[in-house]
């Protein structure tokens, strides 16, 4: 009788932990609708003398995004004569399914395989580009000496470090009480993010912070010959603008912090996600920030 | 004649006494520990988590009466260390202090402490702080606790 009870409550615990998820068929969620990679070291297998000095950028997008997040201003660069490639974060893009058996490394593994594919190819004017966790995942990378050659330089727009939202941190006890994190996703944001935000994957999100502010407090040394650029709204609701500052004050080397005012999170994606529309002021903005970032990597 | 009433009831002085207790609260969140009083001090020490950290509380408490049932004032502090995700989590500890009022209930064996204050405030070493640390102090003092006195 002990023995049952105990397996009843086992079960029903185990079945409080692993929340099923409704999906809508148009949704990432649902596995019906993969994303792509567009990958340069895929795409040009034989690259020319002039292809491999031209300035390279590597876009890696956020966290439960896909190229998508990015796409706006890879198409920008690619119109000013900077190749792109564009790296589809492990476990993401594909299925919700496999995006619950993904954690941060397995995110970063297609941006490491991608920095190193480019570099085995000969390419010598590569930069990267990440938009919130994308841009801490490539800073990681960095602080782990896992990029090589050094990129020439490094773009973090609203790379995330302190939350908007501190309930993540709060994510494994929320669940053991069955709540579920549900992205409130309209206009063109359907079929480009997760739906949802499992509790392991958010877990695993706070790790790659807290595993960044460790770094940071020792200092991650910015190799010679290599500029960072961080561009961070003031009023971010999703990453913080406190990170921006503690990624500043925790590199030694060339690190530029352009802290303006807005509420957007990654303030360079295409207009129409969740619904928002540009105003004035933050469309502006965007047109800014392609130029600061093409006037960044081709300097 | 009015016949001799009873002694008014008296209430007992607390013997020394040590206690299991099970609680919730910031910045120890869901927690185990042990407490101990004697007269009017006592103190505790609790294991507990929140889910990705581990914390470890002590506390020291001045209880304003001499029997079971009483308020009382606390000094505490809090040590919290990140759980080990993967073989790039750093093992940091973080060190949070703080004060609060509360009041015990004590009914036979069984024990229960309502606390609040101020809100934790971090402590040396200070740098970047943990989102533990962030959200513990975000929050004012808080907890609760049942117990059984052993």
């Amino acid at each position: 009788m002990r023995s049952s009870s105990i397996a009843l409550a086992a079960a029903l615990g185990l079945a409080s932990c692993s929340p099923s998820y409704p999906f809508v068929a148009a949704d990432l969620d649902s596995g019906q609708h993969p994303d792509t990679p567009n990958l340069i070291s895929r795409n040009i297998p034989n690259p020319s003398p002039g292809q491999l000095t031209a300035p390279v950028v590597i876009t890696a997008h956020g966290f439960g995004a896909t190229t998508y997040e990015t796409q706006a201003v890879a198409q920008f660069l690619s119109s000013n004569s900077v190749q792109v490639s564009q790296v589809l974060l492990g476990g993401h893009g594909t299925s919700l399914a496999d995006f619950s058996t993904s954690n941060w490394q397995k995110w970063q593994a297609p941006m490491l395989a991608e920095y190193q594919a480019l570099a085995g190819q000969g390419y010598q004017n590569l930069s990267v580009l990440g938009t919130s966790t994308g841009g801490t995942l490539w800073l990681e990378a960095l602080s782990r000496g896992l990029l090589k050659p050094a990129p020439k330089r490094i773009i973090m727009v609203s790379p995330i470090l302190e939350f908007g939202d501190r309930r993540v941190g709060y994510a494994p006890l929320l669940s053991w009480v069955g709540m579920k994190k549900e992205n409130t996703l309209t206009g063109t944001s359907p079929g480009h993010w997760y739906r949802f935000d499992p509790v392991d994957q958010l877990n695993s999100l706070v790790d790659l912070t807290e595993v960044m502010k460790g770094r940071l407090r020792q200092v991650i040394t910015i190799p010679t010959g290599t500029k960072v650029l961080i561009v961070q709204g003031d009023q971010d609701g999703t990453a913080d603008a406190s990170g921006a500052n503690e990624f500043k004050q925790g590199m030694f080397g060339s690190v530029t912090l352009d802290l303006f005012h807005s509420s957007l999170h990654v303030p360079i994606r295409f207009d129409g996600i969740d619904s928002h529309v540009y105003t004035t002021q933050e469309a502006a903005d965007r047109t800014r920030i392609d130029q600061e970032i093409l006037a960044f990597v081709t300097s | 004649m009015i016949p001799d009433s009873p002694p008014a009831a008296v209430h007992p002085a607390p013997r020394p006494t040590t206690s299991l207790m099970l609680g919730a609260g910031n910045p120890e969140w869901a927690h185990l520990g042990v407490d101990y009083r004697s007269r009017h001090l006592g103190g505790g020490l609790s294991l507990g988590t929140i889910g990705l950290a581990t914390d470890l509380t002590a506390e020291v408490r001045w209880f304003l009466w001499d029997r079971g049932s009483s308020p009382y004032a606390e000094l505490g502090t809090t040590v919290l260390r990140s759980w080990p995700q993967t073989d790039q989590t750093p093992g940091d500890w973080y060190f949070l202090g703080f004060v609060g009022i509360g009041y015990r209930w004590q009914i036979g064996r069984v024990l229960t402490n309502l606390g609040l204050g101020l809100y934790p405030l971090p402590l040396p070493p200070l740098g970047i702080p943990s989102i533990f640390v962030s959200n513990a102090s975000s929050l004012p003092r808080l907890m609760i606790q049942v117990g059984y006195a052993l």
